[in-house]
C-alpha cells in the first residue's frame, strides 16, 4: 500500500525557499488548515506535479507551469522550484524529485521556454534509469487514476455524468474506475490468452496437415485459419487506429478543457467583432443617409421666417373668410327680405307686409345688395394666399431638421456600441495574449475533435463488420475441429488439440472472470458505499445507494424509488463515498487527499464527514479552512485518527509558510 | 509472488477454476495476474504479454511432456 512519508517544497508557489513536511508512520488524517490565499489548492498541486509533472486549476483556467514559480524568489533571481516526495509501497521506499528549472545557458527566464521539467526517481537508495522510473511510477500511481486519490472538492459534481449513459466524461470516469479495481488485469489477460489461442490454433492446423486420419480437412482448415489471420489482423490494425485516435481524443479534449477559457475569449472576440462590424455597416448606411438628407436642411434655416409669414398669412385668410361668412349669412337675409317685398308676405311670420313695413324692407333691401360680400380682388386675394399657406407648410413639412435629429441620434448610439465593442475586443485580446501556445491552433480544436469522433465511429464500425465475419469463420472452424476430434489422430495432433483445449479453459476462465469479477466488484462497491453515506447522510428517508453498470450511483428512497436528481451537496457525498468505497475494494490502495471537500456542505454533513474520513483510506490528508470546518468539531469527530495539524502562514501575500501545529 | 491486495480478484478466478476448469492449476493463474498487474500501464503492455505467453506455454508445455511420459509408461 502506498504512503507518504515526507514532501519538501522549494520555491513552489506561495511555499517560498525549502520547506519540509513530515506525515506521521501511524495511520490517520493529517490536516492543514489554510485561509483562502494561503496555497491550500498549490498544496494539491505539488502532490500532482511530483507524481505526474501536471498542474491542474478550477474552471479550466491557462496551466503555465511558470506560474507555479515563487515570485519573491524569481524577484531574487532564485528561479525555478522543485518538489521531493518520499513514498512507501510496502517493503519499498522511493524517492521521487521533480523540478521546473531553467534550461542551461538561460540567466534570466522570462518565458516558459526558457525552463525545463526533469524529474529521477530513487528505489530503496538506488536512482532508476529513466524508463524503469516511468514503469515504476505508473505501477505506483497512474495518472489515468489520480482524480481517486488527488481531489479537489469544487469539480466533484464531474462523477454526476457517471449516470448518464455515453458522455466521454462518464465512460473517462467508469474507465479509470475500472483501473483502479483492477479490472484491466482480467481483460488484458484474456486478449493475451486469446493471442496465444490463435497461435495454438496455427499449430493444431499444421498437425491436422501432417496427421494421416485428419489430412482430408486441411484444405478446408487452412482456408478457414487464412481467412481468420486475415480479419484478425485487420480488427488488431483497426484496433491500433483506433488506440490513436482515442490518444488523440483525449489529448484534444484534455486541450479543449485547459483552453476552454481561451475559447471562450476567442468566442467572444469574434462575437465582438461581427457586432462592431455590423454597427460600422449601419453607421455607414446612416451617414449616406445624413448627406442625402442634408441636401434639405437649408430649409430648416427658414423655418422661423416661414412661421412668421404663415402666421400672418393665416390672420388674413381668417379675415376674408369672416367676410365670406358674413355675406352668405347677407345673403339668405337679404332673400328673405326679397320675397317679402315681392310676395308682400313675411316668410318668417307669413303675416301679410303692408304699408311703411313694406317701405322700409324695400329700402333695406337696396342698401344690401351694396354692403354685400368680397371684392373680385380680394376673392383674388383669398385664392393666393391660400396657395402661399400651401407652399410654405410644404417647405417646413419637406424640413429635414428631424429626420436629421433621428440620424444623429443613431448614429451617436451605434459610436457607443463600436467603441464598447473595440474596448471589449482590446480586453479579450489582452487575456487572450496570455496564453503561450499557438492560439489559432486552439480555435480550430471543436473542429479537430469533430473529425476524430466520425473517424473513431467508423472505425468501430469496421471493427464490428470484421469481427462479425471473424465469429463466422471461428464457428466454422469450431465445427471442422469437432468432425476432426472424432478421429482417432496421430500423438502431435493430440498433443495439438490438447495444448489448445487447455488454453481455450484459461481463455474462459479469464473471459468469465471478467463478468463475475465487475459483478461482485459492483455489489461490494454499492454496499461499502451505502454505509459510507448513510453514514454521512443522517437522512432516514434515504436507504440505500444504487449502482450502474457505470459504477453511476443513485439515491434509494425508503419506497423503493430512485431519488431523481439531487442537488450538489448530495451530489458530494455521493461522490465521497464512491471514492470512499473504491478505495475500499482496489487492489491498487494510496493515501486520499483532499481539497475542500466541504464546501457545499452543512454543519451535519461536515461533521459526518469529518467522522468517516478514516474509514476511506489509511492515510487522509485534508485541506481545510477553519471554517469550512469547525476545529472542535474536527477533533471531536476525528479523536487519535487526527495524526497531525499543519498551518499555512502568511508571511507576505506572496510567501506562505509551513507550519507544524496551530497556534 | 504474493499481492495481497489482489485477493478478492483470485478469489473469484479461484472460484470458477476449481468450479469449472479444474485441470488448470490455481499457480498459473496467479502468475498471469501477477505478471498482469505489474504491467498494467500502456507502455508495459509488451511485457505482459510476453510473461503471460511464457507462463502459458511453461504449463502446456509441462503437461504435454507428463502426458507423454505417461503414455510411453503404459506402452512399456
Amino acid at each position: 500500500m502506498l504512503s507518504f512519508r515526507s514532501m519538501t517544497l522549494v520555491n513552489f508557489g506561495p511555499y517560498k525557499g525549502e520547506q519540509k513536511i513530515e506525515f506521521p508512520k501511524r495511520d490517520g488524517v493529517v490536516i492543514f488548515w489554510g485561509d483562502n490565499g494561503r496555497g491550500k489548492t498549490t498544496l494539491l498541486n505539488a502532490f500532482r506535479f511530483a507524481l505526474f509533472g501536471t498542474i491542474q486549476r478550477r474552471n479550466n483556467a491557462l496551466n503555465s507551469l511558470m506560474s507555479m514559480e515563487n515570485s519573491e524568489a524569481h524577484a531574487s533571481g532564485d528561479y525555478g522550484f522543485q518538489i521531493i516526495l518520499n513514498m512507501k509501497n510496502d517493503q519499498d521506499d522511493y524517492l521521487l524529485t521533480r523540478e521546473f528549472m531553467p534550461r542551461p545557458g538561460v540567466h534570466t527566464p522570462t518565458k516558459e521556454e526558457d525552463y525545463a521539467k526533469g524529474y529521477y526517481l530513487k528505489k530503496n537508495g538506488s536512482r532508476l534509469s529513466h524508463e524503469d522510473a516511468k514503469h515504476e511510477l505508473n505501477t505506483l500511481l497512474p495518472e489515468r487514476v489520480s482524480r481517486f486519490f488527488l481531489f479537489d472538492g469544487e469539480l466533484l459534481q464531474e462523477y454526476e455524468e457517471l449516470l448518464i449513459d455515453d458522455t466521454t466524461t462518464g465512460e473517462r470516469i467508469k474507465n479509470a474506475i475500472e483501473r483502479i479495481l483492477g479490472v484491466p488485469v482480467l481483460t488484458n489477460a484474456r486478449q493475451d490468452t486469446d493471442d496465444i489461442r490463435n497461435t495454438l490454433n496455427k499449430q493444431k492446423t499444421k498437425a491436422v496437415q501432417n496427421d494421416s486420419q485428419a489430412n482430408k480437412f486441411a484444405n478446408t482448415l487452412n482456408a478457414i485459419e487464412t481467412g481468420i489471420e486475415e480479419h484478425r489482423k485487420h480488427i488488431n490494425d483497426l484496433d491500433q487506429e483506433l488506440k490513436v485516435q482515442y490518444k488523440e481524443q483525449i489529448h484534444i479534449e484534455d486541450l479543449m478543457r485547459k483552453t476552454e477559457q481561451l475559447r471562450e475569449w476567442q468566442s467572444e472576440i469574434d462575437s465582438l467583432r461581427k457586432s462592431k462590424a455590423r454597427n460600422e455597416k449601419a453607421r455607414d448606411e446612416q451617414l449616406l443617409e445624413m448627406r442625402a438628407t442634408a441636401k434639405d436642411m437649408w430649409r430648416g434655416m427658414l423655418r422661423r421666417r416661414i412661421d412668421e409669414c404663415l402666421s400672418d398669412l393665416r390672420d388674413r385668410i381668417s379675415l376674408l373668410e369672416v367676410r365670406k361668412n358674413q355675406k352668405t349669412i347677407l345673403d339668405k337675409v337679404v332673400g328673405d327680405i326679397r320675397k317679402a317685398v315681392t310676395e308682400r308676405t313675411c316668410p318668417v311670420c307669413e303675416q301679410a307686409v303692408e304699408g311703411n313695413a313694406w317701405e322700409i324692407l324695400n329700402k333695406r333691401l337696396q342698401e344690401s345688395v351694396l354692403e354685400a360680400g368680397l371684392t373680385v380682388e380680394e376673392q383674388d386675394e383669398l385664392l393666393k394666399v391660400r396657395g402661399r399657406i400651401d407652399l410654405l407648410s410644404g417647405m417646413l413639412r419637406d424640413s429635414a431638421r428631424s429626420k436629421v435629429r433621428a440620424i444623429e441620434s443613431q448614429l451617436a448610439s451605434l459610436g457607443l456600441d463600436i467603441d464598447s465593442d473595440g474596448t471589449r475586443i482590446q480586453e479579450y485580446q489582452k487575456r487572450a495574449a496570455e496564453y503561450s501556445g499557438d492560439s489559432e491552433a486552439v480555435r480550430e480544436l471543436p473542429v479537430k475533435h469533430l473529425r476524430i469522433m466520425q473517424k473513431i465511429d467508423n472505425l468501430a464500425s469496421s471493427k464490428k463488420g470484421e469481427s462479425e465475419k471473424l465469429d463466422e469463420l471461428r464457428g466454422k472452424r469450431e465445427q471442422l475441429m469437432i468432425q476432426i476430434g472424432r478421429l482417432a489422430g496421430g500423438s502431435a495432433l493430440k498433443e495439438a488439440t490438447r495444448k489448445l483445449d487447455l488454453c481455450n479453459h484459461i481463455y474462459s476462465l479469464f473471459e468469465q472472470g471478467v463478468g463475475k469479477y465487475r459483478e461482485k466488484l459492483r455489489s461490494k462497491i454499492e454496499h461499502d458505499a451505502t454505509d459510507l453515506f448513510v453514514s454521512i447522510s443522517g437522512d432516514p428517508d434515504y436507504t440505500s445507494l444504487q449502482i450502474n453498470s457505470s459504477y453511476g450511483l443513485s439515491i434509494v428512497h425508503r419506497t423503493g424509488s430512485l431519488v431523481p436528481g439531487r442537488s450538489s451537496g448530495y451530489e458530494h457525498i455521493v461522490a465521497l463515498s464512491l471514492i470512499g468505497a473504491l478505495h475500499k475494494n482496489a487492489p491498487m490502495r494510496g493515501p486520499i487527499i483532499m481539497d475542500s471537500p466541504f464546501f457545499r456542505l452543512d454543519k451535519t454533513h461536515k461533521k459526518n464527514i469529518a467522522r468517516t474520513l478514516p474509514h476511506m483510506a489509511d492515510q487522509v490528508i485534508l485541506l481545510a479552512y477553519n471554517g469550512e470546518i469547525d476545529r472542535g468539531v474536527a477533533l471531536d469527530e476525528l479523536k487519535d485518527n487526527l495524526v497531525r495539524e499543519y498551518s499555512l502562514q502568511r508571511v507576505s501575500s506572496m510567501h506562505t509558510h509551513i507550519e507544524q501545529g496551530v497556534s | 509472488m504474493e499481492r495481497n491486495n489482489l485477493k478478492e480478484l483470485l478469489r473469484v478466478l479461484e472460484e470458477l477454476r476449481a468450479e469449472q476448469f479444474p485441470d488448470i492449476p490455481m499457480q498459473v493463474i496467479n502468475d498471469i495476474v501477477v505478471a498482469q498487474y505489474d504491467n498494467l500501464s500502456e507502455d508495459d503492455r509488451m511485457s505482459a504479454r510476453a510473461k503471460t505467453t511464457e507462463t502459458i506455454m511453461q504449463f502446456l508445455n509441462d503437461v504435454a511432456a507428463k502426458e507423454k511420459e505417461v503414455e510411453s509408461a503404459k506402452l512399456s
